[in-house]
Formats: structure tokens, sequence, C-alpha cells
């Protein structure tokens, strides 16, 4: 189990030192050139390590600690002009894989996706967008319920109500 | 040159320092093996990516979906 926490100035080491791929840097190879086998855990983990805490208001960044430190990080927000909700990071540290930790992090932020809702008085869903070859993300969304509704603009949407 | 005692409210000028505000690196290599250049890169192209700004077409898309499933549950 993982103690979740919001975002705060208190915690932005711990941040900026998340690592959540392996290799955690791209390789040069011979005949690829410079190659990561999943650019798309390089990509998010290098976003996640660039965001200042706190997160702006209208957004907002979870992490999740174990006994050894920061196990996973969650970064949610309102869509524009705050139709919908969006997911727009989620990350478990390369340390602590396997343990579930993605499946924890994703019903922390619908929870906290619903006391939103009641509490501003919105009718919101929420979506996320996952790189079409990441089918660990694939399929962590389709076990919390999500449905797949289409490819926009080279990522698929999955959505689901609250 | 004799030392001068400093006097108080009389601003001085500093030298600019061997790194820029914020001691960012731009070669310095972090514990995971980027710098922040490349590092900077890869967020970018995540901002562009999956985590851009909705189109109005997603949202059409998301508001399509939530509709239907809502009039499906209301039916059930």
């Amino acid at each position: 189990m993982l103690v979740w926490r919001s975002g705060t100035k208190a915690h932005q080491q711990a941040l900026c030192q998340f690592v959540c791929t392996d290799p955690p840097k791209a390789n040069y190879d011979e005949h690829r050139g410079k190659h990561h086998p999943r650019p798309w855990e390089l990509e998010v983990q290098s976003h996640l390590r660039g965001q200042r805490l706190p997160a702006p208001p209208g957004s907002a960044i979870a992490l999740g600690f174990d006994q050894q430190g920061l196990s996973a990080v969650v970064e949610y927000a309102f869509s524009r002009s705050e139709e919908q909700f969006i997911i727009t990071a989620l990350a478990v540290a390369q340390r602590c894989q396997r343990r579930r930790y993605g499946t924890e992090a994703l019903q922390y932020v619908l929870q906290s996706l619903r006391v939103t809702r009641v509490n501003e008085g919105v009718d919101c869903g929420v979506f996320a967008r996952i790189d079409p070859r990441n089918d660990a993300s694939r399929s962590l969304f389709d076990r919390a319920g999500f449905e797949y509704i289409g490819l926009f603009g080279g990522y698929e949407m999955w959505v689901s109500d609250l | 040159m004799s030392y001068v005692e400093p006097v108080a409210g009389v601003p001085t000028l500093t030298r600019a320092g061997a790194t820029p505000p914020g001691c960012r690196n731009e070669r310095a290599v972090g514990n995971d093996g980027l710098t922040d250049l490349e590092r900077e890169d890869l967020a970018r192209k995540y901002r562009e990516g999956p985590a851009r700004e909705a189109t109005d077409e997603e949202l059409r898309a998301v508001a399509e979906w939530l509709r239907r499933r809502r009039a499906n549950a209301g039916l059930a």
C-alpha cells in the first residue's frame, strides 16, 4: 500500500530524481542511432521530472510513497474549458514494478476526481491518451473500466465515467 | 588595492555566476543519464503529445461517449 500526498515544494527533489524506465537513457545503437526500447516511458519520466510543485490551480500532481521513497506519480487536471477531467501522466518507479502500484495510482485519481466532481458541482467524465505501443497502460486502464473510443492525433483515447 | 568597508544601503555589483540562475547546467547529467537539454526535449515531446490540450474533436467524442453510456445505463 502506498501513502498518497499532494505534491508540495518539499517533494520537488524526489520528483526531480524520479526514474520510471529502464534503461533510464536512450542508448546509441550502431544501426538505429539513438534508441530506447520504450521511448514513451522516457518521455513521461522527463515530463514529470520537469514539473514544478505544487501544481498550478486546475491540476494536481499526487505522489505515492512506500518505505523506500517515491514510488508512483500521477498528474491530472481539468481539460480545456473545464468540460472533462484528463489524466495527463501516470508512472510507477522502476524499482517497484509489478506491485500493482499503477492500479493503486489510478484508483487514487478516480477517487479524487469523484470528490472533485461533487465539490465543484461539475458533470465531468475522465479521459487519458495512451501511446499505441504502450501495452501496460492500455491494460491498466482497461482493467479500471476505461473504454477505448478511437485514435486522436496518434494517441489512443480512453474514457470512463465517474 | 586596499580593502573598503561595505557601506550600508549602497548596492554592489557581482560578477556573472559560472552557472545560470537556478543552477541550471545544460551539460550536467542527472541520475537518469540525461542532460538538461535532452530531458527538456523529451518533456516537450510529451507535453505536445499525450499531455497536450484537448481539442474540440476530442472533447466532443468524450461528451458523446458519456451521453450514450448514461442513456444506456438509464434504460437498463
